[in-house]
């Protein structure tokens, strides 16, 4: 029985889990076979090693399930047909180009109507001033078309000459 | 954050999950990641790896679903479909193992011998004999196939039954029993020959030579 080499008990078995007359064989045979004593050895250290490697895990970053989430997201857009990825596309861009047509829209009412309105708010306010140019147009609006450039300045600003 | 999902059962939570659900899908994220890190911890080291290889599992888990009916535990099934994507990673990788262990560092001959001395067992209690000893095992495992690697750390490194082997990676029991025998086989003549390099290392820093 001495005679017989490990190799194939240790190969069998985890060395912890050798019986106790397989523990007894092993360490007789180990004392006359200094090959099977270094196989034993190299038995127990790669057991320690593995060990070791087993007790080392890794915990998920905080970040983990939002990476897989947005892989998930892109195959499944890769995998939907061209149709539904165009619908899907144009479902998401929607509401961007109505934001846009709206814009747009609200743009050409300020661009177009816009100054007409503001204009008639100008004349109505010069014409609650009694010495805008527009008031005394209107206050002479019988003659208005009888009057020269030279008269409206004179009736504007008055006679320079006058003055001095 | 899915909060109607939180108190869901895993089987109407897969079956959600599998119609496209975003939400139920989430939530299996959220609550087996832990799972699916720890096993893809055994196949990698690098956090980058590990990541890349619990996503993958999850999305393969994904297209998956509609075939879980339910039977064993989510966390059970999912530990499989990661095992078998790990493994399918491993052997996909362009860099095969290279049955033959790389040199190694003066740390990594110092612990060896003091492991053939039994000195070992009390300095491996320091961090950094522990990550000297990480670093021998990656090496000396990283020369045995992916399927030599599974099988001893599940077994001899995580110390789990034939049974529970068998499940978690859909082989027979005694195609586990058959793989950790020849893996146990093929470690002790890596470990054998980092033995040796040792000896040759120790010896030529004592003469002064340059070690190999």
């Amino acid at each position: 029985m001495k005679d017989k080499h490990i190799g194939d008990l240790i190969q069998e078995n985890r060395i912890k889990d050798l019986s106790d007359a397989d523990t007894t064989f092993v360490e007789a045979h180990m004392k006359q076979c200094p090959r099977c004593r270094m196989e034993f050895e190299a038995a127990r250290i790669a057991s320690v090693l593995l060990e070791s490697r087993a007790a080392q895990t890794l915990e998920p970053s905080p970040f983990f399930e939002a990476r897989v989430m947005n892989a998930w997201r892109e195959r499944q857009a890769a995998l939907m047909p061209l149709a539904d990825r165009l619908w899907q596309a144009w479902n998401d861009t929607k509401l961007l180009v109505s934001g846009l047509a709206t814009s747009l829209a609200v743009l050409l009412v300020l661009t177009f109507a816009g100054p007409g309105i503001r204009n008639d708010a100008l004349l109505q306010a010069s014409a609650d001033d009694p010495y805008s140019a527009e008031s005394i147009l209107f206050a002479h609006q019988e003659v208005a078309g009888d009057l020269t450039d030279v008269d409206l300045l004179t009736e504007i600003y008055g006679d320079d000459d006058t003055e001095n | 954050m899915p909060e109607g999902y939180t108190e869901v059962s895993e089987i109407e939570l897969a079956k959600n999950a599998a119609t496209g659900d975003e939400a139920a899908f989430a939530e299996i994220v959220r609550r087996f990641s832990p799972r699916v890190f720890r096993v893809a911890s055994r196949f990698f080291r690098q956090r980058e790896l590990v990541e890349e290889a619990a996503q993958e599992a999850f999305l393969k888990a994904f297209v998956q679903l509609k075939n879980y009916e339910g039977r064993g535990s989510l966390e059970g099934w999912l530990t499989r479909v990661t095992t078998n994507t790990c493994l399918n990673l491993l052997r996909s990788a362009k860099r095969q193992p290279q049955y033959e262990v790389s040199p190694m560092t003066e740390n990594e001959a110092e612990w060896l011998e003091d492991q053939m001395s039994n000195k070992a067992f009390e300095k491996l209690r320091s961090d950094e004999q522990k990550m000297v000893a990480a670093d021998l095992v990656d090496r000396v495992i990283g020369t045995l196939k992916p399927d030599d690697r599974l099988v001893l750390i599940l077994m001899d490194g995580e110390e789990n039954s034939v049974k529970d082997v068998a499940e978690m990676t859909g082989w027979t029991e005694s195609k586990v029993k058959v793989q950790a025998f020849r893996a146990r086989g093929r470690m002790r003549k890596a470990v054998l020959e980092l033995l040796e390099r040792s000896k040759n290392y120790i010896q030529g820093t004592v003469a002064g030579e340059k070690p190999r």
